[in-house]
């Protein structure tokens, strides 16, 4: 196949898959590396976070060796060199033992939820940026701030460049469109309140929760399903699905919490796909089984989702409307011999992606160098591509 | 370039919002909008 083909070809089986009308040609192959990728190169993390060319250059030729017709990350996920010019980054990079480890930070008082829905921008500028980085910015030259802002620019540059010659030069597509079903609790626990004073506030101001996850809902995830209802219905050219989604806070919240805070933006994200015929990829991370069941009603060939936690076997059989990515474990993958692997593979295609409904992946984002053997990603790869290894 | 209190607002927001020349000037909301995400990438970074 010539680029274009190859292209056109992986955003059809992923269609394939999630459609569930029957096995697609062959398994779609997702990418969940991260850092990985970077020590799969033979470099250093700080060597290539802090290097968008070296970067771009592991990032295209981790492609080429392992051949994934969808890619969750191009090396863009930790860009430390946009804020290492002014202050430090919430990571902690320990290149001696190629891990990498993340400070959590709490930047919102208690009972600042309606100055912050008050004016949020100037909340933002004068409360978190301040806490977060108030020494910096008091000592600030408008040379410094010129760097940093030039190197979010940089950044952005790079994720032009890297999509582009992903889908030109490697025939990858675009994994998804828009972020759909989104809840402001991710904002309230991975930036403002963290998972302590989130945790607090679910007890103590449910209510001010409530008013927050409304006001996302009615300013920013409404308007934009609207956009989406207001185009063309059926698949978005160019991706492999047309919206994302997932979260992190939910693993923080029991059922009647998910149906209170999360379902009234999921509920409508869910009706709009359906109505429009589109697709949804949702990365949702720990377990998601205890809220599964809300979306038994959905009809099959609207949305997949990850499981990085779960027996994906059983979730296939309980949930045969649902489309499922992921299946290798990762401990396989760094522990287990290519012959395993290879024999999972085939396990996951049979029971869970017999009539489409798999997207083959990692079960967990693989970061460090003991998550994965490129022996074993290798055969792994060989299988999915020529269906021998 | 002037000595700026980047901590003011929105003097500091404003003067983070000139410096983004490769927007053009007229596109008022597109500069504000790069330096929301500025603020916000600052804060999850």
């Amino acid at each position: 196949m010539d680029v274009k083909e190859r292209f056109d070809h992986r955003i059809k089986i992923c269609h394939d898959a999630i459609y569930m009308n029957g096995a697609p040609e062959r398994v779609p192959h997702l990418s969940s590396f991260m850092t990985w990728k970077i020590v799969d190169a033979g470099y250093k993390f700080s060597e290539a976070m802090y290097d968008w060319d070296l970067m771009e250059k592991i990032t295209m030729d981790f492609e080429r060796r392992y051949q994934f017709d969808c890619i969750r990350e191009h090396g863009n996920r930790n860009p430390i060199k946009i804020v290492e010019g002014f202050g430090k980054s919430k990571y902690i990079i320990d290149d001696e033992h190629s891990f990498i480890s993340a400070v959590d930070f709490v930047l919102m008082e208690p009972g600042e939820y309606d100055e912050y829905l008050s004016d949020k921008r100037k909340y933002i500028y004068t409360k978190l940026l301040q806490r977060r980085f108030g020494k910096e910015l008091a000592a600030a030259t408008p040379e410094v701030m010129y760097k940093v802002i030039h190197e979010l620019k940089a950044f952005q540059d790079y994720n032009g460049r890297i999509y582009r010659r992903m889908a030109e030069e490697l025939g990858v597509p675009n994994m998804y469109g828009p972020a759909v079903g989104g809840c402001a609790l991710e904002s309230v626990m991975n930036t403002w309140r963290g998972f302590k004073g989130m945790a607090m506030d679910l007890r103590r101001c449910p209510e001010k929760l409530d008013e927050v996850c409304r006001n996302q809902l009615e300013t920013m995830t409404l308007p934009m399903y609207e956009m989406i209802r207001k185009g063309p219905d059926g698949p978005t050219p160019g991706v492999s699905f047309d919206t994302t989604g997932g979260s992190l806070s939910h693993t923080m919240v029991n059922r009647k919490q998910y149906e209170r805070y999360f379902w009234p933006s999921i509920k409508p994200a869910l009706d709009l796909l359906v109505e429009k015929k589109k697709t949804s990829y949702w990365f949702t991370q720990g377990d998601y089984r205890p809220f599964l069941d809300f979306f038994q009603d959905l009809p099959k060939g609207h949305l997949c989702i990850h499981v990085e936690l779960g027996d994906i076997f059983e979730m296939r059989k309980q949930y045969p409307n649902i489309a499922f990515a992921g299946g290798i474990p990762m401990t396989m993958l760094g522990g287990g011999t290519p012959e395993e692997c290879v024999d999972m593979t085939k396990r996951l295609i049979a029971e869970v992606g017999g009539d489409g409904g798999l997207i083959l992946s990692q079960d967990k984002m693989c970061s460090y160098p003991k998550d994965c053997t490129r022996e074993n990603l290798l055969a792994i790869s060989e299988f999915v591509q020529h269906g021998e290894y | 370039m002037a000595d700026i209190d980047f901590t003011k607002y929105p003097e500091g927001f404003e003067a983070l919002c000139d410096m983004c020349d490769f927007i053009p000037e007229e596109n008022k909301a597109a500069r504000e909008a790069f330096v929301d995400g500025l603020c916000a990438s600052l804060l999850t970074i």
